[in-house]
C-alpha cells in the first residue's frame, strides 16, 4: 500500500502525516507546532587592533567595519506532544560557526517526559546550562542585552550534549527548591579548545520564591580528544623528551570544572542578574574568574539597562627544558601561544531594549572594553601588533521569535 | 441648589470608585470538585510561571490562559506580577526554546477557559468579574 503522505512534500504536509500516525492530544489545536527565533544583529569595534567575538567558537570577529556574523542567528524548533506526559523536540540553529558558515545545527532532538509535576526526564540531545540560562544564549529575544555578557559566558560555548536529565523540584516555603542532574557527552567542535565527544556532568540546585531567583550550577568536562592543533605540540614535546611540559598539553582524560553562583531579581519594574563563575582547567589552560551584573528598569515598552563585568585569568608556567634556540624555537613558540590564552579586563554595558511590536524587540547597546593587562587574546582573533585590550563595541540587533 | 447637589456628587464619585475598583479586579478560578478552596497568590504565581503546577493538595495543576493580546490576560499578569505581555513572551521563550516548561495552554476566549475549568479538576484559570457558574469556584482575588 503507498502512503499518499510519502508523496508530498513541505512541512505542512509532514506535520499532517505525522498527526495522522500518532494519536492527537492537545487543548483544541494540533498537538504539532513549530515555532522559532531569531537575531539580526550588527556590531563594530572602535579598535582594529583585534576583532571582538561573541564566544570562543567564532572564527572571526568584529572589527571597525559594521558586520553582521557575531550575532545574527536563526533557528526552528518543532514540538510534538504525544500524551499528557510525553512530548518530542527536534530544534536547529544556524549561527556563526567555528568553520566560518552558518550550516544549521541539530541542538535539540529530545523527548521529555513528565514523571509526575515535580520530576521531569529528557533524553536525547539536550540544552546544557553549564551557567544560568546558558541553554538559551541564542535566544536574544528571551533576555535584555544584545548577547549574554562576554566576558562571563564567553569562554564557555557548550549550548547542547546528548545524554540523559533529570529534574526535581518541591515547593518549599511558598517558594520552590529546584535540582537538576545531567550526563551526556558534548558535540559542538572546536579546533583549539577539544570540548566535542566529551563526557560530560551538570548539576543545578536553585531556590525561586517571588521575585528573587538563586541557582549554583556545577559542571565538569571530562575531555576524550587531545585537540587538533594541541595534539602536535604535545607530540613534539615528547619527542623531544620535554616529558612534563607533553603531558601539560596531554588533554586526553583532563578534567574542566565549572562552578558559579547567580541571582537574579525581577519584579517587573526593574530586572537585576549577579553572577559569579571559576573555571579550573586541569591542564594547560589558564583557570578563569568571572563575574557580572546587569540592572534594567523597565519604562512602558522601553527597557534601558546598565552593567558592569570582570573577567581574570591565571597564567600557568609550563616549562618545556628544552634549548629556546633552533630547532626548538618554533615547539617552544607554540608551548608559549597555548599557554597565553587568557582574559583580563572589564566591561561597561550600556543600552536599551524596546519592545515596539508583540514578539519583536529592538537592541542598541555599547560595551566599553579595557582595564586588565591589555593583552587579552582568548575573545579576540586576528590580533595585530599594537593592540591595547581596550575597544568600545557598538551593536544593534532586532530579535523576534514566533 | 448646592445641598441638592452635593448627595448627587458624592453618589457619582462612589459610582466611580466601585466601577474603577471592579475594572482591576480578577478572580482565579478552579473546577468546583478539586476539592481547592483558596490559593495563595505565591501558589498562583508558581503554577502560571511553571514553577511548580501543583494544589496544595499536591494535586497537579494545569495553567490555562487566554489568547495573547486579550486585554483580561494582560490585567492578569499586571496583577499577579507586575509585568506586560511582552515581558511574559520573554519569559517563556526561554522555557520554550529551551525544551524545558511549557506556557500554559491557551483558550481560544474567557468562555473557552469557563467549559474548560468546568470539565477539567486540575484547571486553573482567571476571569474578570463575579463567579455565577456553580461548575467553577474562586480560589483568589487578585486586585
Amino acid at each position: 500500500m503507498a502512503y499518499p503522505c510519502l508523496k508530498k512534500r513541505g512541512m505542512s504536509f509532514l506535520a499532517a502525516c505525522l498527526a495522522a500516525l500518532f494519536p492527537a492530544f492537545a487543548f483544541g489545536d494540533s498537538p504539532f507546532t513549530l515555532k522559532g527565533f531569531g537575531t539580526v544583529g550588527m556590531a563594530r569595534s572602535t579598535n582594529s587592533d583585534a576583532q571582538f567575538i561573541r564566544d570562543i567558537s567564532q572564527p572571526n570577529g568584529v572589527a571597525s567595519n559594521w558586520s553582521g556574523i557575531i550575532d545574527t542567528l536563526a533557528g526552528l524548533q518543532g514540538n510534538y506532544q504525544y500524551n499528557d506526559a510525553t512530548e518530542m523536540i527536534v530544534q536547529a540553529v544556524s549561527h556563526y560557526r567555528y568553520d566560518g558558515t552558518f550550516s544549521p545545527e541539530l541542538t535539540r532532538a529530545m523527548i521529555k517526559y513528565d514523571w509526575s509535576p515535580r520530576l521531569f526526564f529528557r533524553i536525547g540531545r539536550v540544552g546544557t546550562e553549564l551557567l544560568m540560562h546558558s541553554d538559551s544564549r541564542w535566544v536574544g529575544y528571551s533576555y535584555l542585552t544584545v548577547r549574554p555578557n562576554v566576558d562571563f559566558f564567553g569562554s564557555i560555548p557548550v549550548n547542547y550534549a546528548d545524554g540523559m536529565e533529570a529534574n526535581y523540584h518541591v515547593p518549599l516555603a511558598e517558594g520552590v527548591l529546584e535540582g537538576n542532574i545531567l550526563g551526556g557527552v558534548t558535540r559542538e567542535y572546536m579546533p583549539d579548545y577539544p570540548l566535542d565527544h566529551s563526557r560530560l556532568l551538570l548539576s543545578s540546585i536553585g531556590y525561586t520564591k517571588g521575585n528573587w531567583q538563586l541557582r549554583y550550577l556545577y559542571g565538569q568536562i571530562e575531555l576524550e580528544r587531545a585537540g587538533d592543533a594541541i595534539a602536535p605540540i604535545a607530540a613534539g614535546l615528547q619527542a623531544a623528551g620535554a616529558y612534563s611540559a607533553a603531558n601539560s598539553l596531554d588533554l586526553v582524560g583532563s578534567v574542566d570544572r565549572y562552578n558559579s553562583l547567580a541571582a537574579v531579581y525581577d519584579d517587573g519594574t526593574w530586572q537585576v542578574q549577579a553572577s559569579v563563575s571559576s573555571i579550573r582547567h586541569q591542564k594547560v589552560f589558564q583557570n578563569e574568574q568571572s563575574w557580572y551584573f546587569l540592572a534594567g528598569r523597565r519604562y512602558g515598552d522601553l527597557t534601558p539597562f546598565a552593567g558592569y563585568s570582570s573577567v581574570r585569568s591565571s597564567a600557568k608556567s609550563i616549562p618545556t627544558g628544552i634549548p629556546s634556540a633552533s630547532p626548538f624555537a618554533s615547539l617552544n613558540n607554540a608551548v608559549a601561544y597555548v599557554t597565553n590564552f587568557h582574559q583580563q579586563g572589564n566591561t561597561l554595558t550600556l543600552g536599551a531594549r524596546w519592545d515596539f511590536m508583540r514578539d519583536v524587540d529592538l537592541k542598541a547597546q555599547v560595551d566599553f572594553i579595557g582595564g586588565g593587562d591589555g593583552t587579552s587574546n582568548l575573545l579576540y582573533r586576528n590580533i595585530q601588533p599594537g593592540w591595547d585590550g581596550k575597544t568600545t563595541v557598538m551593536s544593534l540587533a532586532l530579535d523576534f521569535v514566533f | 441648589m448646592m445641598r441638592q447637589l452635593i448627595p448627587l456628587l458624592l453618589f457619582a464619585f462612589s459610582l466611580l470608585f466601585s466601577f474603577s475598583a471592579e475594572a482591576g479586579e480578577l478572580v482565579v478560578i478552579v473546577n468546583a470538585d478539586s476539592g481547592v478552596s483558596h490559593l495563595s497568590r505565591s501558589q498562583v504565581i508558581n503554577i502560571f510561571l511553571g514553577r511548580n503546577r501543583e494544589f496544595p493538595s499536591g494535586r497537579p495543576a494545569m495553567p490555562v490562559d487566554l489568547p495573547a493580546g486579550n486585554p483580561t490576560k494582560a490585567l492578569f499578569y499586571r496583577l499577579l506580577v507586575n509585568r506586560d505581555l511582552d515581558q511574559m513572551a520573554a519569559y517563556w521563550s526561554r522555557f520554550v526554546f529551551a525544551g524545558s516548561t511549557a506556557p500554559p495552554i491557551q483558550a481560544k476566549s474567557e468562555e473557552d477557559v469557563i467549559k474548560f475549568v468546568s470539565s477539567h479538576p486540575e484547571a486553573v484559570g482567571y476571569l474578570e468579574g463575579p463567579v455565577n457558574d456553580p461548575r467553577i469556584r474562586a480560589a483568589l482575588t487578585l486586585k
